[in-house]
């Protein structure tokens, strides 16, 4: 218990840090954000007028006290260019991008883990050396080309899949799967790589294990074996997925990017090429704070299937 | 039989051993091309990288452009070529910082144990509590796209990239470096030494280190594929390389269009060149596991971003 | 009928083109309710004959030639459901990797339940009751509550009791226990010989005891096969072994075990360096260690003389 409590402290506290490391090098950089908002010729009384209204002439400090203090109380801030609430914008965005990553998530492991368990099992059989090509592959290949190529194939090509676009749950559940199928595909494959290979390793260790041969002198079935196996063998995977999963957020962004999906990468973008400081800051720790409890759900889990950690 | 059972005068030497197996034969081949296109693109390139000729635009592959020609003209293949500079730049400079810091890193807390062994790993667990490819894009994001000037130098707009990318490499590869230390640290050698007199960086630098490099050198080839993967998607959403210079990410942002049309030698090509390059790196990665560290002190997985 | 006939038995792995056998023809057998030691130092093939029996001989070692005849069936020739039913029913084994051999994340009780469910019809309370008592039987207190652990809050010695009473839950009529005690402390391996000596009177087994610990061995075994480099040098009862052993290398073997009057510490190595593969020729494999050899030990290897239950397989046994 206590530990668990002390995970979710430090994660906290990573958080902390983190906002404290962007806040400063938001207001490290030289000029003014009001000097990027309002252009170059703007005239110094401007600049001063607007620091003064969104309260950027007061210290740094101040500024992410009162900041962090709208953050309690889910409160982001609003864009510095269009006056638009920050919390409005992501929990518009936020959802799709957590859809897709979700569905990317389920296909990795839906694939990753029969393969990687099969190839422990054939070991330098066919299926062995295909999950190793396609692991190959799967880191190798950049996400966002196979978005391109999976565009080519399925969309121009074939003519199955849309090129592109987001369409909602309202428009039909058919459309919208079909809508989210190859932006899943691009952004699991490499996660597909990552998971099959460390059930593979994690599996071919146990298989080696004295207790396996003893469950097999014992008379019992492969079935129960395999059980056996696969709750020895799970908990560096669950590692590896659950982190996997905060990881697929960064992704996400450069696939809907690809896909033109309306989800985080959107806003991020305009905000980066606006340099809306507010927007970007919040973004990227909406990310990290998704990305730091999926660490932490990995974590625990780990601690949780391992008897000799749990009691 | 292990590979410890093989009298040493038996073994081949490393560079022999990854090239007899193919995946090694393969990746070190295909990193020596990479390399020399990067080195020697003036000589290697056809055309230059960055002169439009409307004229010529969207030429499929030919005697006079190989890979064709992308919308403004440019010659593809050249730009590959030249392309080839950003994309190993980026991979191997981050991967220096990242083991010159982790390697300090995961030496000296190794050697010191104590108060600065629990403060150095903390500083590790914290950066690599940090997801990579969202801080790479938050750190453009901020500090803004475009060349960095400081004094009378000035930086191209992916060396915000290169840092970023090698301080977050520095968890991998000071934890290896740890590990493999930590062993050495209490061989009997290392004690006899310290018997003998020698002072503590003469054994650090001296004779723990060239031990421990072998995994190190493992885990950096296969980071230099992720450096590569991540600067080209990067460039890709225009926060890389910064148009005109050619760089493989950039390139395909200009071809998604012509997806549509069917010109498939500007978005095939490029894609194919980091592809085969990132490839290249971890076979070479794979290969150099399997000869040089059996005992698998670089771990069985690879940094996942 | 013998419960068990182990003939002409070769164990082989292939190795570079070939197939190198560590096992090269050994027979002997066990009559029902029999204890047999097999004896042998490491590297003897003691252990692959043990596994060659249970048909779990690790990739890519197989059998290259005899015949494993249990209760009348060659299990050389068995298909793996067969197998499947026998191993943990009728022939049953322990390991000696008492500390790793229970899996590290089921309760004890679950393992226990599912060797018995793998081979009898119960309902899991019956399953139940019956890990109960033989969790009981192998001497482990609080038996219900035990069934929850998990095997890390088990020491070494009692791990190696609950892979007893795995081994025994369906009633074998064999038992094979491969230097089931190695792993344990000296004070631990008595209780463990003595347990084992104490099932097999309770439950009418037969024993294959495998060890290179003679006196180990006597205290449980009525016959012993001694194995060296593969070949079966001299099966005999355990006293004519233990007063009078007519092989030069059971002799050699006798001497190393101390004694009493010898001095603490003090070790009686066989002369000569331990038989390895790479150095097996055609004739006795223990040849170029033996006191009594002459070229044609070297050359050619003697047939087994005698008759069960003590044979001898050297040129000089009839001297």
């Amino acid at each position: 218990m206590f530990v668990i409590l002390g995970r979710v402290l430090s994660s906290l506290g990573v958080l902390v840090a983190v906002s404290i490391v962007l806040f400063t090098l938001v207001h490290a950089i030289p000029v003014s954000p009001a000097r990027v908002v309002l252009g170059g010729d703007a005239s110094e009384e401007d600049i001063a007028e607007f620091e003064r209204d969104n309260g950027l002439d007061r210290p740094v400090i101040v500024q992410y006290l009162s900041w962090a203090g709208g953050v309690m109380k889910g409160d982001l801030g609003r864009s510095l260019i269009d006056n638009t609430v920050i919390a409005v914008t992501i929990s518009q965005t936020l959802p799709v991008t957590l859809e897709l990553v979700l569905w990317s998530f389920c296909l990795a492991l839906v694939i990753a883990v029969p393969l990687g368990v099969l190839s422990a099992y054939h070991e330098d059989r066919w299926i062995d050396h295909l999950a190793r090509v396609v692991a190959t592959l799967g880191v190798s290949i950049p996400t966002f080309w196979l978005g391109l190529m999976l565009i080519a194939w399925g969309a121009v090509g074939l003519g199955w899949f849309p090129a592109g676009g987001y369409v909602p749950w309202s428009a039909g559940a058919k459309p919208h799967l079909l809508s989210m199928t190859l932006p899943s595909v691009s952004l699991g494959l490499y996660y597909v790589a990552i998971i099959s290979r460390m059930t593979r390793s994690s599996v071919g260790d146990v298989l080696m294990a004295d207790h396996v041969r003893v469950s097999r002198a014992m008379g019992l079935s492969r079935g129960r074996i395999l059980i056996y196996v696969l709750r020895n063998a799970l908990s560096p995977v669950v590692t590896v997925a659950a982190m996997s999963f905060g990881y697929m957020f960064g992704w996400a962004l450069i696939v809907e990017q690809v896909f033109t999906i309306p989800g985080m990468s959107r806003a991020l973008l305009n905000a980066i090429f606006r340099r809306d400081y507010l927007v970007i800051v919040n973004v990227v720790l909406v990310i990290t704070a998704m990305f730091l409890v999926a660490n932490l759900i990995a974590d625990l889990l780990y601690r949780w299937l391992d008897p000799r950690t749990a009691r | 039989m292990t590979l410890s059972a093989v009298p040493a005068s038996l073994r081949l030497p490393p560079w022999r051993a990854l090239l007899l197996r193919p995946a090694g034969l393969t990746g070190t081949i295909i990193v020596a091309i990479v390399t020399v296109a990067a080195l020697a693109a003036p000589l290697i390139a056809t055309h230059d990288p960055i002169a439009v000729d409307l004229s010529r635009k969207l030429l499929p592959p030919g005697a006079t452009h190989w890979l064709g020609t992308d919308q403004t003209g440019r010659d593809i293949f050249s730009r590959i070529v030249w392309g080839a500079r950003p994309s190993l730049a980026v991979g191997l400079l981050a991967v220096l910082i990242g083991a010159a810091g982790g390697i300090m890193f995961g030496l000296t807390a190794a050697f010191a144990r104590g108060w600065w062994e629990q403060v150095a790993m903390r500083i590790m667990d914290g950066l690599a509590s940090i997801p990579l490819l969202i801080w790479a894009i938050a750190i453009t994001g901020i500090v803004g796209i475009g060349p960095v000037r400081i004094g009378m130098w000035t930086f191209p707009n992916e060396s915000k990239l290169i840092l970023l990318i090698g301080l977050l490499y520095m968890p991998p590869l000071a934890r290896v470096t740890y590990g493999s230390a930590l062993l050495e640290v209490r061989a009997d050698y290392v004690q006899a030494r310290r018997l003998q007199g020698a002072g503590a960086s003469a054994i650090m630098l001296g004779d723990v280190l060239p031990n421990c490099l072998s995994p190190v050198i493992v885990q950096a080839t296969l980071l230099i594929a992720v450096g590569i993967v991540v600067e080209a998607s990067l460039s890709f959403i225009g926060l890389g390389v910064e148009p005109p210079f050619p760089s493989w990410g950039g390139m395909l942002a200009d071809a998604r269009r012509y997806i549509f049309s069917g010109e498939w030698w500007t978005y095939i090509f490029p894609g194919l060149a980091i592809s085969l390059t990132v490839i290249g790196f971890n076979l070479l990665g794979d290969g150099l596991r399997d000869i040089l560290d059996p005992r698998k002190v670089s771990g069985s997985g690879r940094m996942v971003v | 009928m013998a419960l068990l006939e182990v003939e002409n038995l070769g164990i082989g792995f292939p190795t570079g083109g070939r197939i190198v056998e560590v096992v090269r023809g050994v027979s002997f057998k066990i009559e029902a309710g029999e204890s047999v030691g097999l004896v042998g130092e490491s590297g003897s093939g003691k252990s692959q004959t043990a596994l060659a029996i249970m048909r779990l001989l690790r990739e890519p070692g197989r059998i290259t030639r005899g015949a494993v005849r249990f209760d009348g069936t060659d299990l050389t020739q068995a298909d793996e459901a067969t197998m499947r039913r026998l191993r943990g029913g009728a022939v049953s084994i322990v390991f000696q990797d008492a500390l790793s051999g229970l899996n590290p994340v089921f309760p004890v009780g679950v393992q226990l339940m599912d060797v018995i469910a793998a081979h009898r019809d119960v309902t899991r309370e019956q399953a139940r009751e019956r890990a109960v008592a033989m969790l009981n039987l192998v001497g482990i207190r609080n038996a219900e509550e035990r069934l929850g652990h998990f095997p890390h809050q088990f020491s070494g010695g009692m791990r190696q009791r609950v892979l007893i009473a795995m081994a025994v839950a369906c009633e074998p009529k064999l038992l094979i226990a491969d230097e089931p005690t190695t792993a344990l402390d000296v004070t631990v391996q008595a209780q463990i010989v003595a347990l084992l000596r104490d099932l097999r009177e309770r439950l009418g087994l037969s024993l294959l005891f495998i060890t290179h610990n003679l006196d180990l061995m006597g205290e449980i075994c009525s016959r012993a096969v001694v194995l060296y480099g593969g070949l079966m040098m001299e099966d005999s009862p355990v006293e004519t072994l233990f007063t009078a052993p007519s092989h030069p290398y059971s002799r050699a073997l006798l001497d190393c075990v101390p004694r009493l009057e010898d001095e603490p510490g003090m070790l009686r190595p066989i002369e000569g360096a331990a038989f390895t593969l790479a150095t097996a020729e055609a004739g006795c494999p223990f040849a170029p260690r033996c006191v009594l050899a002459d070229a044609r030990c070297g050359r050619e290897h003697p047939p087994e003389t005698g008759q069960h239950p003590h044979r001898i397989a050297c040129w000089w046994s009839g001297s």
